[in-house]
């Protein structure tokens, strides 16, 4: 066991000594906070180019009104009360329908082209006069930028108010009334009522959905960021070892079983390192924000036990691939269906937050390369899930890493002293099961 | 005693027979040059040693034992190809590797031996900043730290200058002295003749020589002749029955096909130059090398 740890250790050192691991280390939150203060940033400022627009009114009767609604908002709403441009101005160009209504298209289309305008837009008949429903009703917006949505979401909101405000005349409703009884009534999200310390039932605090969601989602991408940090630097020195020949002298001291051991535990020295940092952090920052009761020691137990386990029965497959290629290159075929199951959980990410005790949920949680992920996730969303299923799930991922640290054994062994190309995935197989 | 006893091992790899029915006694304190041919079966009888590959059928003791993970904390290996962290630093990594022998405390034995090897100002440098004579020097320090009771070395010698070929010489007699066994492999054969006590010769996985170099040279008739010319002016080749020459510079070791007779063999080139040297002798050990590895293993001693 003494050589295991001398393996262990060496491997922690020069992994964490390595200018790659205090980058990411760094680098990790501040990539992670600088993305969300950039889209903010870019949020706030949009585009203040002025919109040129061209439209085709069949009706007759709407460019008059949407001229109007134009001016005013040019007026109203595009400058700040420091008189500083916040929103584009739109230009409004009223085109008379012609005759040849796929001429005039092709032609404006041209002009969108060279850019001497933004779009155009055709309102048809049937928007002021359906004929009982024998005309179509449509608003069509012509332009080569799609996801430009400045204008195009102001005109739909400005026609159907006006259409709206057409047929209440038309129906002799007066607007207003009618806008009153329609008003929405908001859902508020709360949770449970529960008794304090003096026996004192106390009111059902507003829930956050962001903040309900962060947490699990923030635990599972600490999790995940464990397992990713180790095993690539894992995989690499595996295959430097082999092709320096190191991996020889190595054996020539320790078991395969044991080199590969050591190799594992010092990578899952490592993560845990990454991830009670942190963790740390996070305690750090939610207590400062005066949110510490978010997050109980319980659940840190659990995020630490299933990432602990997660990190073993990684790291020997990395292990075992690592010893079985000669290039990173070759590596990268093997670790693609690795990755696909390492990544499972983020395809299902959305369904299991909507329905975390549902059947498909569940039945993913207890596939043991998948349970830490998931349950970890599972567990956090509220109200959470019995206490036996995690229980059920560690044991399931404690047989499953001692089946995949025995197999990645069989193969490190035969693959470490093995040079020239990379054995195909039913050879590894053979090795796991004849030795 | 005998430190290792392998008894009728073999190896296969897929349909290749690596080493073939072998059997091989090390007597302690013993210098045991293993030559071969490359892909003779060397390195896989040293690995089978080490434990690193398990035998097919057969028996390997080590100290006495079978199979057990005490016996190769007594063994320090050199591996034929080096294998060092490029990124570790010289003590660094000599410490982790006395470590992996079970040393708590190495680091006296280290500094004692990077004195020895003229490395001490190595100490803490990187080991890629060494060349490749001190790398090796390096991968020897790394095998023999542990003061093992037997020492492993494949191919010590390959790629060192003159100066560093003596330091680790010296070093390996020193060892032998204080009563450590030594098994080496190489392909040069002076050293072989120089330092070894036993010499071990595996072909195509077969065992085709085993004994001292007088009980292994005795084996052999005297049909070798060394033979020294005035100038070098004659072309041997030309004369009858001469199968394979070696040139030594100074002198030539020619050998004569079966059945010849060296005095026809005189009397055939007498009148052609100035004879300094003739004598009939039994072959060295290169010569007989290549007797038995042939025209392809020829090929390779003289790249």
């Amino acid at each position: 066991m003494y050589k295991v740890f001398v393996v262990a250790n060496r491997e922690f050192q020069s992994q964490v000594k390595s200018k790659a691991f205090i980058i990411s280390l760094i680098l990790m939150p501040v990539l992670m906070v600088a993305s969300i203060g950039i889209q903010k940033m870019a949020g706030d400022s949009v585009d203040i180019k002025d919109r040129k627009i061209v439209l085709i009114d069949h009706t007759e009767k709407l460019a008059k009104k949407i001229e109007t609604a134009v001016n005013q908002r040019n007026q109203n709403t595009t400058r700040d009360k420091d008189g500083k441009q916040i929103k584009p101005e739109f230009h409004l160009e009223i085109v008379k329908p012609s005759d040849n209504p796929t001429e005039q298209g092709f032609e404006l289309s041209n002009r969108v082209r060279n850019k001497e305008l933004n779009g155009f837009v055709e309102l048809s008949e049937g928007i002021i006069d359906p004929a009982n429903g024998k005309r179509a009703a449509t608003i069509r917006y012509f332009s080569n930028s799609p996801t430009d949505r400045e204008f195009p979401r102001w005109l739909d909101a400005t026609i159907n108010r006006i259409v709206q405000t057409d047929r209440f005349e038309k129906a002799n409703l007066p607007r207003a009334e009618v806008l009153k009884a329609m008003k929405k009534i908001p859902l508020d999200d709360l949770g449970l009522l529960s008794k304090n310390d003096q026996g004192e039932i106390v009111e059902a605090e507003k829930t956050n959905r962001a903040v309900a969601f962060i947490l699990p989602f923030g635990l599972m991408m600490i999790l995940f960021m464990g397992v990713m940090v180790g095993s690539t630097p894992l995989l690499q020195a595996i295959i430097e070892e082999k092709m320096q020949r190191i991996a020889e002298v190595l054996l020539g001291s320790v078991s395969p079983f044991q080199l590969m051991l050591g190799k594992i535990l010092g990578v899952t020295a490592v993560s845990m390192s990454m991830i009670g940092l942190y963790l740390g952090g996070g305690i750090y920052v939610l207590h400062y924000f005066d949110m510490s009761d978010m997050i109980a020691p319980g659940q840190i137990a659990w995020l630490l036990a299933f990432a602990a386990l997660s990190i073993f029965m990684f790291g020997s497959i990395f292990c075992a691939i690592g010893a079985s290629c000669s290039e990173i290159k070759d590596a990268q075929s093997l670790m693609t269906p690795v990755m696909i199951i390492l990544m499972l959980p983020m395809f299902f990410l959305s369904v299991i937050i909507r329905a975390p005790s549902g059947t498909l949920a569940t039945v993913l949680s207890f596939i043991p390369p998948a349970t830490p992920t998931i349950m970890i996730l599972r567990m956090n969303i509220p109200p959470g899930i019995p206490l036996w299923q995690p229980i059920v799930g560690i044991f399931g991922v404690l047989a499953f890493t001692a089946f995949s640290v025995y197999a990645a054994s069989r193969v490190f062994r035969v693959g470490i002293l093995m040079q020239g190309k990379p054995p195909k995935l039913t050879e590894m197989l053979g090795w796991v099961f004849r030795g | 005693m005998n430190t290792i006893e392998i008894e009728g091992v073999s190896k296969t790899f897929g349909n290749v027979t690596a080493v073939d029915d072998l059997s091989l006694c090390v007597p302690q304190g013993s210098v045991y040059g293993f030559i071969g041919p490359n892909g003779a079966g060397k390195t896989t009888t040293i690995r089978m040693v080490m434990r690193i590959f398990h035998p097919d059928c057969g028996q390997i003791r080590v100290f006495g034992e079978g199979h057990s993970e005490t016996a190769t904390d007594r063994i320090g290996y050199l591996p034929e190809e080096r294998g060092l962290y490029k990124k570790m630093k010289v003590n660094e990594i000599l410490k982790f590797y006395a470590k992996l022998k079970g040393l708590r405390s190495p680091q006296e034995e280290i500094d004692e031996w990077l004195e020895r090897m003229n490395l001490s100002e190595w100490k803490n440098k990187k080991v890629e900043t060494l060349s490749k004579g001190m790398s090796q020097k390096l991968q020897f320090i790394a095998a023999v730290v542990s003061k093992p009771e037997l020492v492993i070395l494949d191919e010590p010698f390959s790629g060192l200058d003159p100066v560093n070929t003596e330091v680790i010489r010296e070093a390996v007699l020193n060892l032998k002295r204080q009563g450590t066994t030594v098994i080496f492999s190489t392909h040069d054969m002076n050293v072989a003749e120089m330092m070894c006590d036993y010499i071990f010769m595996i072909f195509k996985g077969k065992k085709v020589l085993d004994g001292t170099l007088e009980e292994i040279q005795s084996s052999y008739s005297s049909d070798s002749i060394r033979l020294r010319m005035e100038g070098n002016s004659l072309d041997l080749n030309s004369i009858p029955d001469v199968e394979r020459i070696a040139d030594f510079g100074h002198y030539q070791e020619i050998r004569l096909r079966d059945g010849a007779n060296p005095q026809n063999f005189l009397a055939d080139i007498v009148p052609k130059t100035n004879i300094q040297r003739f004598e009939l002798t039994r072959p060295s050990l290169e010569d007989i090398f290549i007797r038995i590895a042939g025209p392809a293993a020829e090929e390779l001693e003289h790249v």
